[in-house]
């Protein structure tokens, strides 16, 4: 064979292979096993990709704690340890170390936002009907009946000693504001136990945890719901390498009364739903943190929201109660891919 | 007799004919796309996988109990009607794009596609 033919054949070679090559890694089959349930009373989609084990095993897993921890924190079904502590009558009750220890963060995040947050606002949440699903159900209290449940409520009259919890004055605990970032840590955690290279995401109804980024080297792209649009009208993206994202806000369980929108977020002094933003995304490396801190900012304001985000490195996107976006610096390094 | 060590304009041709096929293969297979489908899970079970790409409308039903209607048209699919309180699965709308979803907790009922054109973000966060 001539030189030129070698040379020619060799060019052709490599660039047929560079064409097998280029259509092997652009078609490559999907590394990430994605299961969607609905399981904790919510919506839950988990992506997973791991070289250890098999990623369905994880995942599987992964919905089978989520069912052991909504008997735990479900505070309205009678089965769960929530709902047995809830109606223990004022006696001291012994505690599994899981809901020993979201109920002391819960105290102590309601200690550090100045009453801003309370986990002991059940007789209130059930006052209203924001405990069920059913908006037949939802209702505006009158000013007595509001009263009367602000006198059953408050953190102050939860107290613990060593594993045991008691409840003064029939007050009753709701974790709802707590719950889900707690159960994304969890999930995390359980994830990262497996394989601490795994990558993926859990989504537990809207409070995101990131397991990894994207293939390895990727940022998963968020969209933040839009308050006053539709299921899939976002009003800003970030992207995460890790990390978790949640939100509050007042569109989903909510009633309207004379010209008036009543949520299922209460401000612990009143009773009453607080004015102070329609939504708050918070971005945080806690799951537990980003839930709660939505939360407390509802309830205390854009002064004290500036203020706990800048002491606890939280990012924040703020939709106030006029529709006007406001982003922490914070936020804005989310931004760009 | 010709002489097989030299390059021909034949032999040219047959590899640029060889690499024009190779060329088209990747193109095809790397933009082909698969058929956009919904994929509708019950009570953590596939109940139904339908084809965005008819029209039709039909109901849910699960250990005989009617649950929701759903529809598909253009594309798109939504639910139409469903027998939970909230509504929240038929306010959801149409969903046409991957990574959408429609849910309904109450009737333990996801919707979602498969194949359609991506949605503009990998997740959502919402309250």
């Amino acid at each position: 064979m001539t030189k030129i033919k070698v040379l020619v054949l060799s060019i052709f070679t490599l660039a047929a292979a560079g064409v097998v090559l280029f259509v092997v890694i652009s078609k490559r089959p999907p590394q990430y096993y994605v299961r969607r349930g609905i399981a904790f009373g919510t919506n839950v989609q988990i992506a997973y990709a791991t070289k250890k084990g098999n990623a369905k095993v994880v995942v599987d897993a992964m919905f089978d704690e989520l069912e052991r921890l909504n008997e735990i924190f479900n505070p309205y079904v009678e089965s769960s340890e929530l709902y047995k502590l809830n109606h223990s009558n004022g006696k001291w009750k012994e505690v599994s170390p899981r809901l020993l220890n979201v109920i002391k963060y819960s105290l102590k995040f309601a200690k550090y936002t100045d009453d801003a947050f309370d986990p002991a606002l059940g007789r209130v949440v059930v006052l209203w009907g924001f405990n069920t699903d059913d908006p037949e159900k939802w209702r505006l209290p009158s000013p007595k009946e509001i009263s009367d449940a602000l006198k059953h409520s408050g953190y102050k009259n939860v107290e613990i000693d060593g594993n045991k919890v008691r409840l003064l004055n029939g007050a009753w605990i709701d974790l709802g504001a707590i719950a889900k970032g707690y159960a994304v840590d969890v999930l995390l955690k359980m994830a990262k136990l497996n394989d601490p290279e795994s990558t993926g995401y859990v989504d537990i109804g809207g409070d995101i945890g990131i397991i990894g980024p994207k293939y390895g080297n990727k940022p998963w792209k968020i969209g933040v719901r839009n308050p006053r649009g539709d299921m899939n009208d976002s009003i800003a993206y970030v992207y995460l390498y890790k990390g978790t994202i949640a939100t509050s806000g007042d569109y989903e369980r909510f009633i309207i009364r004379n010209g008036k929108r009543y949520y299922h977020i209460f401000n612990p002094r009143t009773g009453y739903s607080p004015d102070n933003f329609e939504a708050i995304t918070t971005i945080s490396t806690s799951g537990i943190l980003s839930d709660a801190f939505g939360t407390a900012a509802m309830v205390g304001g854009f002064d004290k929201t500036k203020k706990w985000a800048k002491d606890l490195g939280t990012a924040y996107l703020i939709v106030n109660e006029k529709g006007k976006v406001i982003k922490s610096d914070l936020w804005k390094d989310y931004e760009e891919p | 007799m010709k002489n097989r060590n030299v390059v021909t304009k034949r032999d040219i041709l047959i590899l640029l004919v060889i690499f024009a096929g190779l060329i088209g293969w990747a193109v095809i297979t790397t933009h082909s796309k698969k058929a956009a489908k919904a994929v509708i899970i019950v009570h953590s079970k596939v109940y139904k996988v339908v084809s965005l790409n008819e029209e039709k409308t039909f109901k849910i039903n699960w250990k005989g109990k009617y649950l929701m209607t759903v529809q598909v048209k253009n594309g798109a699919i939504r639910a139409k009607n469903s027998t939970c309180k909230n509504k929240i699965c038929v306010h959801t709308g149409w969903i046409s794009k991957d990574g959408q979803s429609i849910v309904c907790v109450p009737n333990h009922i996801i919707i979602y596609t498969e194949g359609a054109k991506p949605a503009s973000c990998d997740l959502m966060t919402t309250q």
